[in-house]
């Protein structure tokens, strides 16, 4: 029993691995050949038209960035706010209630959060605010913080958590007050993982292609404001449709796939070191 | 420096836990400018009866406690047990606890002692002179005056059971709740804070847990014994 566990143990490490490694090895087979030709330098320019051979990546780049940060932004004021909430201040039963429904939040399928904004944000934007702007990078950003909230909500909340209840019993015999043990004992020591969480809801955000596709409205050109239409690599690639295997169009899709690949490597090396100082901290 | 004048009057006070009843009807009073040494075995209650002096037993959970315990200062009256909770961290800065196994907060020597400070909102040059004189207080300044900014759990145990002790008397409590306080000391050193509590008493109310016969017998003006139910 004890030598199938460990045999199991070795086969998923060896299986997951191997399939990160084989998934790079793949990216760059179909991208090298495009390193060398001329027209490498032409995927970070700003226009993308396949009929004249223009293959500019930098509005899907751009359009990434600005998606994501901001989705970023929203969804780790309304998790922190949350996540503070439940673990510092709110009476026990209503934190549960609270926990409770954000983390059935996740649950919710994503194509769900879109359509009902579609339906519902989209032409209240359209009316009332922003003419005729309803599918923007704010539209997909705002939807999206609700699609990467529990993620970030939960790692934070277990960030707290991990704040040693001695301490906390320690500032309040001395005469802490709620807010005090919260802003002297329980966001220093939380800070490397409320980090730690913020970098792991950006990763989630840049992956995820639906919201995207639906709301950001799918425009190639340069976003220039945050009610601009917008593309961004994931729904770059779920877009393009190339029947010539050989064409430059259906390669730059690995390209995409390649960009997205090191992003997430970068995210993970930082997750990595944030989670590196905190231990020796 | 003023100290108050406190006097603690218990009434009937029972603590269970469950359906188990720790100890039932203690009635007794805490003289001001005493050192009232509680004794008795293990696990009857004594660290519990210390921690409803402070409110800090509303941070256990699952144990009820009952009764009255009057907090006489200034001519009036207050029955801790009644405090709203957004009443108990001016409690706990009058009334400080000192735990057995020290408590230290994740923070340096200077920090640790200053953290308490700093909720009294005392300015930073009286910060700095309290902390000098409390650790002098518990014989530790010429220990640490070096590396007063390193991390408090890098002394030994006994360096870090008189850190919290000086930590409270920077504070300067109007009654000083002691849970075995010289528990991690050699004797010498014992002794001398022995010394120290005898003479805090002319400033503050003492209440002190301790298993050691002959330190209750030399500083206790009250000893007021627990005992198991026959």
């Amino acid at each position: 029993m004890k030598f199938l566990f460990k045999f199991g143990l070795v086969v998923s490490v060896i299986t997951t691995s191997s399939l990160v490694f084989l998934i790079l090895a793949f990216l760059l087979y179909f991208s090298i050949p495009l390193f060398d030709s001329a027209i490498f330098v032409g995927f970070f320019t700003q226009k993308w038209d396949v009929s004249k051979s223009l293959y500019g990546l930098l509005p899907m780049i751009l359009g990434t960035i600005y998606i994501s940060v901001l989705a970023t932004f929203f969804a780790t004021a309304m998790s922190f706010s949350l996540a503070s909430l439940s673990e510092g201040f709110l009476p026990k039963k209503i934190a549960t209630v609270v926990e409770g429904i954000i983390v059935l939040l996740a649950g919710v399928p994503t194509v769900l959060y879109a359509f009902v904004a579609l339906f519902l944000l989209v032409p209240l934007i359209n009316i009332y605010f922003f003419m005729g702007k309803g599918l923007s990078i704010f539209t997909a950003s705002f939807v999206l913080a609700f699609v990467v909230l529990p993620t970030i909500y939960v790692m934070m909340l277990s960030a707290f958590r991990g704040v040693p209840k001695k301490h906390i019993k320690t500032s309040l015999c001395l005469g802490a007050t709620k807010k005090e043990v919260f802003f002297s004992i329980m966001l220093p020591q939380a800070k490397p993982a409320l980090l730690g969480a913020i970098v792991f809801g950006f990763a989630r955000s840049v992956g995820d292609t639906l919201i995207a596709l639906m709301l950001s409205g799918n425009s190639l050109h340069m976003p220039n404001t945050l009610f601009d239409s917008a593309r961004t690599l994931t729904s770059h690639i779920a877009l393009i449709n190339a029947n010539d295997y050989e064409s430059v169009a259906f390669k730059a899709i690995f390209l995409c796939a390649l960009l997205l690949f090191i992003f997430t490597f970068f995210v993970v090396a930082t997750l990595k070191y944030l989670y590196k100082e905190k231990r020796y901290a | 420096m003023e100290f108050d004048a406190i006097k603690i009057e218990v009434e009937n006070l029972t603590l269970s836990y469950g359906k188990r009843v720790v100890f039932e009807n203690l009635s007794f009073d805490i003289f001001p400018r005493s050192i009232t040494a509680l004794v008795g075995p293990s696990g009857i209650g004594k660290s519990s009866f210390l921690k409803i002096l402070n409110q800090m037993i509303r941070e256990e959970e699952g144990l009820h406690v009952e009764g009255k315990v009057l907090l006489h200062n200034k001519g009036l009256s207050v029955d801790i047990l009644k405090l709203k909770e957004c009443e108990l961290p001016s409690l706990r800065k009058k009334v400080l606890y000192v735990a057995q196994h020290p408590d230290l907060l994740p923070l340096s020597i200077y920090d640790n002692v200053a953290f308490g400070l700093r909720l009294q909102g005392i300015g930073k040059n009286d910060i700095n002179n309290r902390i000098e004189m409390s650790l002098r207080d518990v014989f530790l300044w010429d220990e640490v005056k070096e590396r007063l900014h390193v991390k408090a759990d890098i002394l030994s145990g006994g360096q870090q059971q008189r850190l919290i002790l000086a930590r409270a008397l920077a504070m300067r409590p109007d009654v000083l709740l002691l849970d075995e306080p010289t528990a991690s000391l050699n004797e010498e050193l014992s002794l001398k804070i022995e010394d120290l509590l005898i003479s805090l008493k002319q400033k503050m109310t003492i209440v002190m847990i301790s298993h050691f016969k002959e330190q209750v017998k030399r500083v206790a003006d009250v000893i007021f014994e627990m005992r198991l139910p026959s």
